[in-house]
Formats: structure tokens, C-alpha cells, sequence
């Protein structure tokens, strides 16, 4: 069965899309991508800082992935534009995530901006994925300006904590004609699986193959959740119900 | 003369330009991008842009994010 995921005319195979912060270093990247099948891949854009000799992070992703830059550290919707410009001019692509956050407890992100943003970035021919609360009416709004896939948050970034959102993360799988991908907050494969299972397009994550023991191995774990996961989707799960229903025949007991 | 480097004022010789004035950085022109005075700098220009006194440079790159 084919089963590609479409997203600015671009075809993708896997609907795991990952990050490449807090990596104890950046040459376990390589490493990362091939043991989660991912295509996508997100970096962010900073000043360049002269008094330290970091490596460059574009030196350990392919060129065959698909590059996805984001606008962290944008707190409104100009400075986002000015972040993705830049970004573009870098020459990799013309993919965004938008991301503008003034909170810094939560980083929950601000839709009203956001919006604004993805207005005018679609309006130049980004392909413009932006990162939401999963606000039914926010994620209309990004439909109309045109974006390319809406992200809504499982819980906040960086925290582990699973589809904390889940009620409101259906509602949007139902009600929105993008690809509705979950980003942010997933913690744990089964966390993926469940989004995939509910109808979820794909999944972005960071931190919970960052954080674990063995990286690599969990980005196989993640990359193998995911494929249950929309594969259990496709296949149709079953009803639920509240009193037990045999599975094995109730006639011809051997006693009969 | 001085340019501002990222918020930051540097002295630098005059007659420099953008090019190697990344090189002189250690920087690849290829992995950076820079701003201009407030405007995108496309990379074919980096070696015909002449720093001069009091310009504003931002140069920047991608790092590992989410």
C-alpha cells in the first residue's frame, strides 16, 4: 500500500521528523537519521558566536534530508519573518517551522503572531509549517493564510510528558484538511504511536531521543513506533467496549 | 576603523571585504549567512562589498534545534 506523506509537493516516506538540539554532540546526528528513517530534519538559526569554536551542525546532516529551519527565538511575527528570510538565504530550501514564543515558562506559542507570520512567509512562497497550541481556530486561521501542515503541541517543548493535549489533538486531526503533525512533548514511543494511531500525519521530536541513554537506539524505537502507528491507523482499530466478548467459539466444550 | 559585529563594535584594517573578512573570522562563506546593514547579503556579493566605518554586520549560522 502506498502511503507517502505529501507536504509542499514533496513526497515523504517516513512521518517521523526530528530535531538536532541537546545531542551530546552533533556528530551522533548521522547516526540518528539512519537508525529513524527520518527525511526531516530541524535546525535552528543563531548569531554566530565568536568566542567559542562550535562546529557547524550543517556539517552532519545529508544533503538528502529535507530541511526544516525553524524561527525559535522570535517573539513576534516580523521577527519570525526576518528569521525564516534569513534562513531561506542560506540556500537550504524554502521549509519553515514558525515558532514564536514570549512565554518562557511554558514556550507555549503565540497563535495570533503566528498566524501573521504564515501569512505573509506563504504569501512569498515558503512552505510554512507552524508550531500551535492545538487551538481549533487558530489552526482554521493557518489553513486560510495558507499554510502547508499545522503543528500542534502535545505538551510543552523539552518536557517528556506525552499527549497531555490528546482531546483537543483529535479534534484538529478531524476537523483540519492539512497534515496535522504532533510536535512537542512526546516522550515516549508508545506517546508517537498513539498520535499516528489517532490519525496524526507525522510526529517531530527533540528531546526524547536527545535525553535518552542511548540515543540512537531510541531514535529505532521512535522510527519503528511511528510506523505502527500509522499502520494501525490504516488498518482500522477495532470498537472498544465495556463487557468482555469471547474471542474463542462458546460451543463444542469438550464436556458438551 | 570599527563595524559592528553582532551587536558588538570591532576594529578592523579598511579595504576588507565581506569574504575575507569571514575568512579572517574562520568562517566558511558558504555556511553563514549574513545581514548587511539590515539587509540579506546574497553570497555572490560577499567578495564586492567593501566594509566600511560604522557598518552593521550580522552573520550567523544554523545550530541544533528543535
Amino acid at each position: 500500500m502506498s502511503d507517502e506523506l505529501i507536504i509542499g509537493g514533496k513526497s515523504l516516506k517516513s512521518r517521523l521528523f526530528i530535531g538536532t538540539g541537546k545531542y551530546s554532540t552533533d556528530a551522533i546526528i548521522p547516526e540518528i537519521i539512519r537508525k529513524s528513517g527520518s527525511e526531516v530534519i530541524t535546525v535552528a538559526l543563531r548569531r554566530v558566536d565568536f568566542n567559542s569554536s562550535t562546529g557547524n551542525v550543517m556539517d552532519h546532516i545529508p544533503k538528502s534530508m529535507q530541511l526544516l529551519p525553524n524561527t525559535s527565538g522570535a517573539r513576534n511575527a516580523q521577527e519570525a519573518i526576518r528569521i525564516a528570510r534569513l534562513a531561506k538565504a542560506a540556500g537550504c530550501g524554502n521549509w519553515i517551522k514558525i515558532e514564536v514564543i514570549s512565554d518562557n515558562k511554558y514556550l507555549l506559542p503565540d497563535g495570533y503572531e503566528t498566524i501573521k507570520a504564515t501569512e505573509v512567509l506563504a504569501a512569498e512562497g515558503f512552505v510554512v509549517l507552524p508550531y500551535i497550541s492545538p487551538d481549533l481556530m487558530v489552526a482554521k486561521n493557518l489553513v486560510q493564510v495558507g499554510a502547508a501542515a499545522v503543528m500542534p503541541l502535545g505538551a510543552p517543548i523539552g518536557t517528556n510528558r506525552g499527549l497531555k493535549t490528546k482531546e483537543l489533538l483529535k479534534i484538529l486531526i478531524e476537523e483540519i484538511p492539512l497534515p496535522v503533525i504532533v510536535d512537542a512533548g512526546i516522550g515516549k514511543p508508545s506517546d508517537a504511536c498513539e498520535a499516528m494511531e489517532m490519525g496524526a500525519a507525522a510526529c517531530l521530536l527533540n528531546t526524547a531521543i536527545a535525553s535518552a541513554n542511548h540515543p540512537d537506539v531510541m531514535a529505532e524505537a521512535f522510527g519503528l513506533a511511528v510506523i505502527a502507528g500509522r499502520k494501525a491507523y490504516l488498518a482500522g482499530l477495532g470498537n472498544t467496549q465495556q463487557y468482555a466478548a469471547a474471542s474463542s467459539p462458546l460451543t463444542g466444550f469438550l464436556d458438551n | 576603523m570599527e563595524i559592528i559585529l553582532n551587536g558588538s563594535p570591532v576594529t578592523l584594517e579598511s579595504g576588507m571585504n565581506v569574504s575575507q573578512f569571514l575568512i579572517a573570522k574562520s568562517l566558511h562563506p558558504e555556511t553563514v549567512i549574513v545581514e548587511y546593514n539590515g539587509e540579506i547579503l546574497k553570497k555572490n556579493k560577499y567578495i564586492q562589498v567593501v566594509l566600511q566605518d560604522k557598518d552593521c554586520l550580522e552573520i550567523m549560522n544554523f545550530v541544533g534545534g528543535g
